[in-house]
């Protein structure tokens, strides 16, 4: 059964259709996700005692923090089916998200140095949270330069999977970064293994923006991974018949 | 056994003729290493700097440099050459290759660099006491290096080693953050015996597996 699964799954005919089944919906529940939550935390959430309204980039840049990291870790899962099973659709999905996680890891640091200028007064500082995801979003350019320069397609993926692995060793690094050393950067506010500490009014729109994040990184990615299958896969015949 | 000790033998001592005979590839580092320290202090207004300070503020990154200019294109040569192929032939893994490979590049780069690394910080006159803490930490953070840039060397091989720097100096940073702390440690008078641990540790695991992984990337563009 799990042969079968595999098998199915590894066909990048198989799934593109599913991508064309389920697209709609998951991009819809995506932007009905991000409205609710984006209006509930802009204009209903309590403004905050020591920061007031800057806070509300909260709703941006904690989703996006989020994925940068989580996105990689899909990525090395990917990596290793690529690795172990030979699975070239595993091979498409890392790259179509790496050009997800570069522009999650983007968003993340942009709006964390917008956030930075009112509540630190600079928008840059090497400190260790910061520093770690510039390092992460120059892991995802790597990534994306290393496939983009080899004209055998089978040799870069592998090469990619094979960095991708070697890389997970930053990520505990970039996670742990604000419990390790002193730095500017808050300690995370939500953690699997406590309560928040932010309030339960302003964490229940964050974590609905974090929801409607995941749908829209789940439809951009079978977006991107659908430009990916159709460019490598243009010569097969079946392209033909789905086009 | 005594094949395989034989094989690995005659491995280490053609890489170290080799790399002999290539006296530009180890000695121009070195020198290039030795003109950046001796430039720096010129560089700079010495009335505002102490020059133990400015030693400790440049040495890592000097060092890293150094490490990425004496490992460039390091399998460039064996991989047009055939003799990569040819290892792979004979053992149908390129781990011992790889290994011997890394082993005369300590001793005839690594060790060399840290002696007159150790040299200079007596000219910019650090303190003595420091020195014992920052010849291990020197020789663990360039075995760090030089494992990542095995690595990047190996992805990039006819690619140039310059997008090999590209992609592997993302993974270098974290090592680049911690040798920092450990300078700062140690300029604060601070014991760092647990950040030596760590190090070694690291050191030891990247030998190890890198070095596995870098095998396993040659193999790779010769499929």
């Amino acid at each position: 059964m799990l042969k079968n699964f595999i098998n199915q799954f590894a066909s990048p005919k198989t799934y593109l259709k599913r991508c064309d089944k389920y697209f709609i919906f998951v991009f819809s529940a995506g932007l009905i996700f991000l409205a609710v939550g984006w209006i509930w935390g802009i204009f209903y959430s309590p403004t905050d005692a020591e920061q007031g309204d800057v806070y509300r980039i909260i709703y941006l840049h904690v989703p996006t923090s989020i994925y940068a990291q989580l996105i990689y870790w899909i990525m090395a899962f990917w990596a290793m089916i690529h690795l172990v099973w030979r699975v070239r659709l595993a091979a498409y999905l890392i790259k179509a998200a790496a050009y997800i996680g570069l522009l999650s890891t983007f968003l993340a640091l942009f709006s964390g140095s917008i956030w930075g200028i009112p509540t630190w007064g600079t928008w840059w500082q090497w400190d260790a949270r910061i520093t770690s995801t510039l390092i992460l979003f120059l892991m995802y350019l790597g990534l994306i330069t290393l496939h983009n320069s080899f004209n055998n397609f089978d040799k870069s993926d592998r090469l990619m999977s094979i960095l991708v692995i070697v890389g997970t060793i930053n990520l505990p690094i970039i996670k742990k970064s604000v419990d390790w050393w002193s730095t500017l950067h808050q300690p995370a506010s939500i953690t699997l293994t406590k309560s928040p500490s932010i309030d339960i009014t302003m964490f229940i729109p964050l974590m609905i923006s974090i929801i409607a994040f995941g749908f829209l990184y789940i439809s951009m990615g079978f977006l991107m991974s659908k430009i990916i299958i159709l460019t490598r896969e243009k010569n097969k015949t079946w392209i033909d018949q789905y086009v | 056994m005594r094949d395989t000790q034989t094989m690995i033998l005659k491995q280490i001592k053609d890489e170290q003729f080799k790399l002999q005979k290539e006296i530009r590839s180890w000695l121009g580092p070195l020198i290039l290493f030795s003109l950046i320290m001796i430039a720096f202090p010129l560089s700079i207004d010495l009335m505002n700097i102490g020059l133990a300070e400015l030693f400790l503020n440049i040495i890592i990154i000097t060092i890293l440099v150094t490490n990425y200019l004496s490992i460039d294109d390091v399998f460039f040569e064996d991989f047009y050459d055939g003799t990569i192929e040819q290892s792979l032939i004979k053992d149908s893994n390129l781990y011992v290759y790889v290994a011997c490979k890394l082993m005369i590049t300590v001793l005839m780069k690594i060790l060399p660099l840290t002696l007159i690394s150790i040299v200079f910080a007596i000219a910019y006159k650090v303190n003595v006491s420091f020195l014992p803490d920052l010849c291990l930490l020197f020789i663990n953070m360039q075995i760090i290096f030089v494992n990542m840039l095995f690595f990047g060397n190996a992805i990039s091989i006819n690619k140039g080693s310059t997008l090999g720097l590209i992609l592997v100096m993302p993974i270098i940073f974290p090592a680049v953050i911690l040798f920092g702390q450990a300078l700062t440690f140690l300029r604060l008078e601070i014991p760092i015996f647990s950040i030596h641990f760590m190090a070694t540790g690291i050191s030891i695991i990247a030998c190890i597996l890198l070095t596995f992984v870098t095998a396993i990337t040659l193999k790779l563009h010769l499929e």
